[in-house]
């Protein structure tokens, strides 16, 4: 009996070890229903936003008196609204995201779905909605956010979508992708997105910014495989390009000082890319646990690896 | 160049190995798919220049470990030619002439300095078991390394030859001397090697190097000469008449060789130039006078004469020279003649005989006085008092002469008519060799052969010839050095202290006999004051560098203190009976003053006297003379040659690819 892909993304002992963790939205968030986050909108909550001057229509139970009583001024207080929040779960599925070094537990695209499962199930335990696109370089499987008791099994359903093949001959297309979801996430909320972000494009993140004028809460988790970030490879050896027809041969010992370099680079620029579109970033090494990544991004005290 | 052992140069198809290896990895190398492959492909673009040339720099140095290996044990060998000889273990003489004229330059070396360096590099291809001599051709020859087996001594001894020689050359005596060298070997094979210019003048005897079972090999140094060469031909010091109290120094110079046009000369004292003047060669030959002030007796009495002119040997274009003779015998003639001047006077024909003397021979400082005027004469300044037909001095004069005698002066009394036989015994009795009688007539009385050859030398052509008529009674038994053919003495001697006393039974001029008129005359005459003055101011001669100098010293001196050229100064010891001391340091040309300290002063050294070493005068004709066969066996282009092996060095050279090959690998790593 072979055991359902969903446990393979969150399993029991996961869900124990991030049972403690809560999801708050640092930005505020349009939602219907009302929730655990802030909401642009001004409601009736306890949370005092400001004061401001009595315009005719206003709701006069709003009205300060004891403002006016001081200063006999007209002046009504404002309160923040909490919404529940819609979060969408992006997942990058290209072949670059099915290397595992030989360690089928460190597959970079069932890491980066093993976060979002557990990033899901986080929030759908809060009560927020939780939809997912899964996408290489067109969408594949599209969940619309919903906060319903049977969204959790959909969602891991959805997260369980395999690369397509260990090689492929498409050029990836981040862009073309977040846009898509763009398109389709709606009114203000979170995204969190899940890729290597390996693109030729140099415009490959730039939905990213515009994702975050949108309102949109975007958190981005780089997942990269320690072989990637580490370059273990001893010897000469004939290195293929996981999405093209590449490929080249070299010792690899004599390029590992120059790749740690350009490693360097591109972590560095991708970190840079992303705070500067407005979105957290995170860098995830896939042998490294997912309730650490979950918990540095969640609780305000451990924020190692989060920008 | 060739291999001992070729079949191992199969082994460099084993260079082929590492192109294979190469090969063989390109094709197998393991597959990695990588997601940051784009990444990887930009580092190795970094590093593609740097690692290409790398993995070239080791592709290279692999096939380059592996020929090298591969030649190693080829065993190669390259074939040198020996610089002498045919390899084989061999008893070898090396004469080099170290004679004046290879100071010749040749290029940027002296030929002394290429003959030094021949003989260094035919040392040097010697095998082992040889035995080796080296002699010196520069008169006289010499043996510089006694045959032996101890190359490294030899090569040494070569190695601090002097760089300078003035010697003549003497190549048919140094042959000898290293054909009997040879003679105590025992290896069968003997060979001389004779390095010379080969000049006309060292004449050697090509029947000298007809060596029985000895290989001569004659190499010329150096190329002919292309300018002439100057030497100076004589010099000549001397009072000048005109102007008191100067020297004249007359030089005369002569060429060989390519006509030469000017030339300065100039007289040096203590590093200065006093005197220079410019004379031009015509006819081979030019003259230049010098007047220099005559130094007196603190001043320094040498100089040296420097020619300056453009021609092919510098180093004969000095000389020494003499401007005063302190060592000159100073001798007080006393003229008992009442009418000196005159053809009759006394010293009419000794006065001018002495003064026909060259000073090359002997000598003398003469001064005349009249007997009234002896009294009073300081007799400190004078070496020989000359008694001519004077008539018996005062008591007060004769002991101030026997005080004279026994403090190392010499007399000479010489008959004549005003020498009264009675008088002469009361007043100088005591320090006259013999008794005398009074005047007697004799019927052509002649000499004896002289009793000492030391004393008269052989070949005074027309001395026995003299017929005497009258002469003075002198005793038989009294030492004679010259007798008369009826046995009485003729010239009578005795030792008084520390002087001499001659008493001469004739008289100097040609009242008692024909001497004067005799060519045996002044040879007489210059012995006499020779003996009477202990062999002081006898001349040295021409001394040669090289030869040792003979430097008579005076029965007063307690010590000789001989100055070189240079101002080096060597001091000899004199014994009581020493009258010559040997001074053999003479190998640098010029003017040797000599001081002698007396014995009563034995701490005070007073010139007495100079020497020159001259260039000996052959050595300065250039022209190359014939270059003598060598033997057929082993002239310079038959000479041998050599394998010598090169496998450890390329040994070597595999074990430094071999690291450099590791440092590749570890620049390739990091």
């Amino acid at each position: 009996m072979t055991e359902p892909a969903t446990s393979v993304l969150l399993d029991q002992a996961l869900v124990e070890r991030i049972s403690n963790l809560r999801v708050r939205a640092r930005r505020a968030v349009d939602g219907v229903r009302s929730g655990i986050h802030r909401s642009p909108h001004r409601g009736a909550s306890m949370i005092f936003a400001e004061h401001r001057d009595y315009r005719p229509g206003d709701d006069l139970r709003t009205l300060d008196w004891r403002a006016y009583a001081r200063n006999d001024r007209y002046t009504v207080k404002r309160f923040e609204q909490e919404t529940h929040l819609r979060a969408s779960l992006l997942l990058d599925v290209s072949a670059s995201m099915a290397y595992d070094g030989g360690k089928p537990e460190t597959r970079k695209s069932q890491y980066a779905a093993s976060l979002l499962a557990a990033l899901g199930f986080i929030l759908l335990g809060q009560g927020d909605a939780v939809g997912a696109y899964v996408f290489d370089s067109d969408l594949r499987a599209t969940l619309p956010a919903r906060s319903r008791p049977d969204q959790l099994d959909a969602l891991l359903t959805a997260l369980s979508t395999a690369p397509r093949a260990t090689r492929s001959t498409t050029t990836p297309q981040l862009a073309r992708a977040l846009g898509s979801v763009g398109d389709r996430v709606g009114r203000r909320g979170m995204l969190v997105l899940a890729s290597d972000l390996l693109d030729p494009d140099p415009a490959a993140l730039r939905p990213l910014s515009q994702l975050a004028a949108l309102g949109h809460e975007v958190l981005v988790l780089h997942t990269l495989h320690p072989d990637e970030l580490d370059f273990p490879f001893r010897n000469s050896l004939r290195f293929e390009d996981a999405e093209g027809p590449d490929m080249l041969e070299t010792d690899a010992a004599a390029v590992r000082s120059a790749y740690h370099e350009e490693m360097t680079r591109f972590v560095d620029d991708c970190r840079q890319r992303c705070i500067s579109a407005g979105a957290r970033y995170a860098l995830a090494r896939t042998d490294r646990p997912e309730e650490e990544v979950l918990a540095s991004l969640l609780l305000p005290g451990r924020r190692s690896g989060w920008v | 160049m060739g291999l001992e052992t070729p079949l191992a140069l199969l082994g460099l198809l084993a260079a082929l190995l590492p192109l294979l290896a190469h090969r063989m990895r390109q094709r197998e190398l393991p597959r990695v798919v990588l997601p940051t492959f784009i990444l990887l492909s930009r580092a190795h673009a970094r590093k593609q220049s740097k690692r290409s040339f790398t993995d070239t720099l080791l592709l290279l140095l692999r096939i380059a470990i592996v020929t090298a290996a591969s030649l190693a044990i080829a065993a190669p060998y390259v074939t040198a030619r020996l610089p002498f000889g045919d390899g084989r273990v061999a008893a070898t003489a090396i004469v080099i002439d170290d004679s004046l004229s290879m100071m010749r330059r040749d290029g940027t070396d002296s030929l002394l300095g290429r003959a030094r360096a021949r003989a260094l590099a035919a040392l040097s291809g010697l095998p082992q078991g040889s035995e080796v001599c080296v002699v010196l051709a520069g008169k006289p020859a010499r043996v510089l390394v006694p045959l032996g087996k101890d190359l490294l001594t030899a090569t040494h001894e070569l190695e601090v030859l002097p760089a300078v020689s003035m010697r003549g050359a003497d190549l048919d005596a140094a042959v000898k001397l290293a054909a009997r060298a040879l003679t105590a070997t025992r290896l069968p094979t003997r060979r001389v090697l004779v390095l010379s210019d080969f000049a006309r003048h060292t004449g050697l005897d090509p029947a000298s190097l007809a060596l029985d079972g000895v290989e001569v090999t004659s190499e010329r140094m150096g190329s002919a000469p292309k300018l002439g060469n100057a030497f100076v031909e004589s010099v000549h010091a001397a009072p000048d008449p005109t102007q008191p109290g100067h020297t004249s120094v007359a030089v005369e110079l002569a060429q060989t060789g390519a006509a030469l046009g000017s030339a300065r000369v100039e007289l040096v004292q203590s590093g200065s130039v006093v005197a220079a003047t410019d004379t031009t060669f015509s006819a081979g030959r030019a003259r230049a006078q010098l007047l220099v002030p005559t130094p007196d007796d603190k001043g320094d009495q040498v100089a040296l004469l420097r020619v300056r002119v453009d021609d092919a040997l510098d180093a004969d274009n000095q000389a020494g020279v003499v401007l005063t003779r302190a060592d000159a015998v100073r001798l007080l003639l006393v003229n008992g003649d009442p009418h000196p001047g005159s053809d009759s006077d006394e010293l009419y024909y000794a006065q001018r005989a002495l003064r026909l003397l060259p000073e090359t021979t002997f000598a003398l400082a003469t001064r005349t006085i009249d007997p009234l005027l002896l009294a009073r004469e300081p007799l400190d300044a004078t070496d020989v008092v000359l008694l001519a037909n004077v008539p018996a001095p005062t008591a007060a004069v004769a002991q101030r002469l026997l005080r004279f005698v026994e403090q190392g002066g010499g007399l000479i009394v010489a008959a004549g008519d005003h020498v009264d036989a009675t008088l002469y015994n009361a007043a100088l009795g005591a320090v006259l060799p013999s008794h005398l009688s009074s005047v007697s007539a004799t019927s052509d009385l002649r000499f004896a052969a002289p009793k000492n050859p030391d004393f008269l030398p052989s070949g005074l052509s027309g001395l026995r010839e003299t017929r005497t008529q009258r002469r003075l009674g002198l005793d038989p038994a009294a030492q004679s050095l010259l007798d008369f053919d009826d046995g009485t003495p003729a010239i009578a001697a005795i030792e008084i202290g520390s002087g001499r006393s001659l008493l001469l039974a004739t008289s100097l001029d040609d009242a008692f006999s024909d001497l004067p008129l005799r060519p045996g005359f002044l040879p007489l005459l210059v012995a006499m004051i020779h003996h009477a003055s202990a062999g002081a101011g006898s001349s040295m001669g021409r001394v040669l560098p090289g030869q040792s100098a003979e430097v008579p010293v005076s029965p007063q001196s307690a010590a000789v203190e001989i100055v070189d050229p240079t101002g080096h100064a060597q001091r000899f010891d004199v014994g009581n009976t020493q009258r010559v001391v040997h001074y053999p340091a003479t190998s640098l040309l010029g003017a040797y003053q000599v001081r002698a300290a007396d014995r009563k002063t034995p701490g005070k050294l007073v010139a007495r006297g100079a020497f020159v070493v001259s260039a000996p005068r052959e050595e300065s004709d250039l022209t190359p003379g014939p270059l003598p066969a060598s033997s057929k066996r082993n002239t310079p282009t038959a000479a041998g040659s050599t394998h010598q092996p090169l496998g450890t060095l390329v040994f070597l050279f595999a074990g430094l690819l071999v690291i450099a090959e590791g440092f590749a690998r570890l620049r390739k790593r990091a």
